[in-house]
């Protein structure tokens, strides 16, 4: 009968392609056994209908017989949701710190503060949701890849593994080195060798409609990216020790205390250079929009930093 | 269907769903075709659904726990699956533990529990 060839097509097409043709087979003899056992070997269409009413729907069926696909495998559910709210979490800083200059740098009165308040939560939105899509399509990609074997990130744990862990300041995140190698490298790979992505980010910015205070000097920014890349090499010399020892030895911190040092000076240096940041001639008004005013906030942000923990550090030493 | 029924049926599905291999093991001795099996278990008083039990053979022939042939000389081809060397041996192993956690929660159970 024609209603059981297209349900039982119907199904094929929901099956995994390997092994689909000897399910629909089966199926289809197993589906006629039913409808024989039921209704004799003479049904009418109701009763056919009926039959394959109680066997289930198409999709029902043909996930019974494919297993459960999740999107993501569950070995990598906790690392999605952790770099799922660091996206948000990275967008709401990075719009909020803009909305701040823009109403510092600006003359903005009324209706517009709304208006670059809307903005704000606009761009919060698109920018977490293109960063959110992007992961999770690598996460499927990564999982899809790894379907047919088990995922667990900690597979081989033993109890044994739990003497080597430091504790208190000592200890360092694994996962903490595994996200920065992973963007020193994406930061090496742009800066070296597509540094024209820096002049594409500024023009796709401006498309929002807001305008930059000043545009970047790509053949100056080369010279630094030199020393730059230095840098971001130490940074990831530091961070693959950590994902090898798991400790965080004096040595390797005073090493990474003289790069994040050299890494200010760099960063101090290339903000008061005046050639390297161009003020924008659209722009209406001076204002630091624009990579100035990135490199600024790192600058800022990991000086502090540099400061909080020299200082936690000479006070643990003070203390004993 | 209250909470408590939900609970409860949940449960009762976890718990025959853990003793459905080892009932389609006990029961493809000889080679049997899906429908033929749900008929066969239905007489013993096992309820199973065709669509869980139709995947769970091809499950436990990919475990190479049960061997499948198709069979063609009838008018209409078939698929029948019987217990392989592996099969029988997990059969076993599953019966054992089987009978153990049975003799174990027969220890727990107080002497007004038991039926």
């Amino acid at each position: 009968m024609k209603i059981i060839d297209q349900y039982i097509y119907a199904i094929g097409q929901k099956l995994p392609l390997k092994g689909r043709n000897d399910v629909k087979e089966e199926l289809k003899s197993l589906l006629l056994d039913e409808i024989e056992a039921r209704y004799g070997s003479d049904p009418s269409e109701e009763d056919v209908k009926n039959a394959i009413s109680d066997f289930g729907s198409p999709s029902k069926v043909a996930r019974k017989y494919a297993g459960e696909r999740l999107i993501i495998a569950p070995g990598f559910t906790d690392i999605y949701y952790m770099i799922f709210w660091i996206i948000i979490f990275s967008m709401a800083v990075a719009f909020t710190t803009i909305f701040f200059v823009n109403l510092f740098t600006k003359d903005l009165a009324g209706a517009q503060i709304l208006g670059e308040i809307g903005q704000a939560v606009l761009n919060i939105w698109n920018s977490s949701l293109s960063g959110i899509g992007m992961v999770t399509i690598i996460f499927i990609i990564i999982s899809r890849f790894l379907r047919e074997s088990k995922v667990d990130l900690e597979e081989d744990w033993t109890p044994k593994d739990l003497k080597g862990i430091p504790l208190g300041d000592e200890a360092e995140s694994k996962i903490e080195s595994f996200f920065a190698v992973a963007v020193l490298l994406v930061l090496l790979s742009v800066v070296n060798l597509f540094p024209g992505l820096l002049s594409f980010a500024e023009s796709s910015f401006e498309k929002s409609g807001l305008l930059l205070g000043n545009r970047i000097d790509i053949s100056l920014f080369s010279t630094y990216a030199i020393f730059l890349s230095l840098i971001w090499i130490g940074d990831l010399i530091y961070h693959i020790l950590i994902l090898k020892l798991a400790v965080k030895t004096k040595g390797l911190k005073i090493f990474r205390y003289s790069i994040d040092l050299a890494g200010i000076i760099l960063l101090l240096i290339m903000v008061l250079d005046g050639n390297l940041f161009q003020i924008n001639p659209a722009a209406t008004m001076p204002s630091i929009l624009g990579f100035k005013g990135i490199f600024m906030l790192v600058l800022i942000l990991s000086s502090a930093e540099w400061i909080v923990s020299g200082v936690k550090e000479v006070l643990k030493k003070a203390e004993y | 269907m209250s909470e408590i029924e939900k609970i409860m049926d949940n449960l009762l599905q976890e718990m025959k769903r853990g003793t459905l291999v080892l009932t389609v093991l006990l029961n493809t001795d000889e080679s049997r075709y899906g429908y033929s099996l749900v008929q066969s278990l239905q007489d013993k008083g096992v309820e199973i659904e065709q669509n869980t039990l139709y995947p769970l053979l091809r499950r436990l022939e990919k475990q190479n726990l049960l061997e499948s042939s198709w069979d063609t000389s009838e008018s209409r081809p078939r698929k029948y699956y019987r217990i392989s060397r592996e099969g029988r041996a997990i059969r076993d192993s599953l019966l054992k533990e089987w009978q153990r956690t049975n003799s174990l929660i027969e220890t727990m159970l107080s002497p007004e529990d038991k039926i």
